[in-house]
């Protein structure tokens, strides 16, 4: 879907409060910070917002309400957005289009998120969790079949684990910083095999925001922007059907429908922020994005191609894995970490010269019911 | 098809029992054939809402993937086998796999059992399990 005569549209502004417990804090403060931080780093005020896209999962009514009416905005169109651990990168585009498209010049994006403890669990009545399925095991499921089809290892796996942590160190917004072996990862609780407990994400709150505006707003304005090349969201809804796990079909298409939108294609890309939920997923979106061909997953992992220095750093802030998952926040965090690249301003994990980035985010219940987002961003 | 096991069943409708043995319930249309887990009212191909008609499936299917779940959710008890298993009739369900040396691997051929999955208060609730055809 290449939406021609649509305005050119920027990330001008992120802010990024770092993903931790914050047990003793209501939503709406946790996100506040990141509005303030996005909105002074667009060196834009409070009278510029025409409009704001707000991403959660489990806040209640009208959070992005909640949040902003205790800043002072009183009367813009805000929607909430809901589309599982999809629903930050999804706000995302719903922003990017409202822009493109005129509706407004400047809006912004907030996803937040405050998180319980344990398994994750959904709202609504599923015969798999009912069945005793828990998330980690679908993605275990679905590594599994990879594993059979295509010879990958348990170690390439837990390489992608070693990987989020080595490039963590480098990251003071990551939450989990200390680096791991590869004998620590393989050795730590098992939770759906070949999983352990440090190949899967943990639970954490946070916030994030952006501040998007059109070409002419930047002109008119001097910011720094970021381009946004293009955006595409897929689902993946068979009810049933035997179809391929060792590929996330929402993944493929979203990433197509990006491409396409932007006119660009996976070579182009120089940096990567995709959904790492479990080190499963990883391994099978690098695939599904394109990063490499179908069943070569693992050996991209082994050989260190999407590691810092490789061919195509992938999750340099650390991902999910080792930033933890409030699931609102998380893929609009995405898009906090390629626009920090884009800018050079990546202290200590910066990816030189890099010219295009790419962040992807997926989320649902159960590997047949879910939404994928890609985004691409250029300097 | 006979009595429909539901008071003891962790998913009331999900599964039955014949003279051939267990099965589980599914929906088939009268118009175009498609098979759906469940009991639907509504074909998901051709949207058709009459002549949807109980068929039993699932005795018998293959493994596509399997994994041991050792994080149990609440209420169950931890570790247990558990995977997709593609049906002749063309439908992939997710079901417990039988445990221990003879436990299914991918590819298998498996036969299902109607078993008892976890406790609640003292009454097992039960769910589908598949083991070696043989």
């Amino acid at each position: 879907m290449n939406l021609a005569g649509r305005r050119k549209v920027a990330v001008i502004g992120v802010g990024l409060v770092p993903f931790d417990k914050y047990d003793d804090d209501p939503v709406e403060e946790i996100a506040r910070p990141a509005v303030l931080a996005a909105v002074r780093d667009a060196r834009v005020g409070r009278e510029d917002i025409q409009a704001a896209f707000v991403a959660h999962l489990y806040q209640g009514e009208v959070l992005g309400q909640r949040i902003l009416r205790g800043l002072g905005f009183s009367a813009i169109p805000v929607t909430n957005v809901e589309n599982a651990c999809a629903g930050g990168s999804t706000a995302v585009r719903q922003a990017f289009h409202a822009v493109a498209h005129d509706m407004c010049d400047v809006a912004l994006v907030i996803g937040a998120e405050k998180m319980g403890r344990g398994l994750i669990n959904f709202v609504g009545a599923d015969l798999e969790l009912t069945l005793g399925n828990i998330a980690p095991a679908q993605y275990a499921l679905a590594g599994q079949r990879h594993m059979h089809e295509f010879g990958t290892s348990p170690e390439a796996f837990a390489q992608i684990a070693v990987k989020s942590r080595l490039h963590a160190s480098l990251n003071p917004n990551a939450r989990f910083r200390d680096r791991v072996t590869r004998e620590e990862v393989l050795g730590s609780r098992p939770i759906a095999e070949p999983l352990t407990l440090l190949q899967c994400c943990r639970n954490g709150s946070g916030a994030a925001a952006l501040v998007i505006a059109s070409e002419s707003f930047v002109r008119r304005h001097g910011a720094r922007p970021v381009w946004i090349l293009g955006s595409g969201l897929a689902s993946w809804m068979f009810d049933n059907a035997q179809q391929d796990l060792t590929s996330f079909g929402a993944t493929r298409a979203a990433a197509k429908a990006a491409y396409e939108d932007a006119g660009i294609g996976p070579a182009d890309v120089d940096v990567v922020e995709l959904h790492d939920a479990f080190t499963a997923g990883e391994l099978l979106h690098y695939e599904g994005l394109g990063l490499c061909p179908k069943g070569e997953g693992g050996r991209l992992a082994l050989d260190g191609e999407t590691q810092i220095g490789g061919r195509i750093p992938v999750n340099v802030s650390g991902g999910l894995l080792a930033k933890s998952h409030p699931l609102g926040a998380t893929g609009v965090a995405q898009l906090c970490e390629i626009v920090w690249q884009l800018r050079d301003d990546a202290h200590g994990r910066q990816i030189e010269g890099a010219q295009i980035g790419l962040a992807h985010s997926q989320g649902g219940t159960g590997l047949e019911a879910g939404a994928s987002c890609v985004t691409l961003l250029g300097r | 098809m006979s009595q429909t096991q539901t008071e003891d069943s962790l998913w009331p409708g999900l599964s039955g029992l014949d003279s051939r043995g267990p099965y589980l319930n599914a929906s088939k249309c009268g118009h175009c054939g498609t098979v759906m887990l469940g009991q639907r009212t509504r074909c998901s191909r051709c949207w058709a809402g009459d002549k949807i008609e109980a068929v039993a499936v699932g005795r018998r299917g293959r493994v596509y993937s399997r994994t041991v779940i050792h994080a149990a959710p609440a209420g169950y008890v931890g570790p247990y086998t558990v995977g997709y298993v593609d049906l002749p009739e063309g439908i992939r369900v997710f079901a417990h796999l039988q445990a221990g040396p003879d436990t299914p691997a991918i590819g298998d051929e498996v036969q299902l059992d109607i078993v008892s999955l976890r406790t609640t208060d003292g009454q097992a609730l039960t769910g589908p399990r598949y083991r070696r055809l043989g």
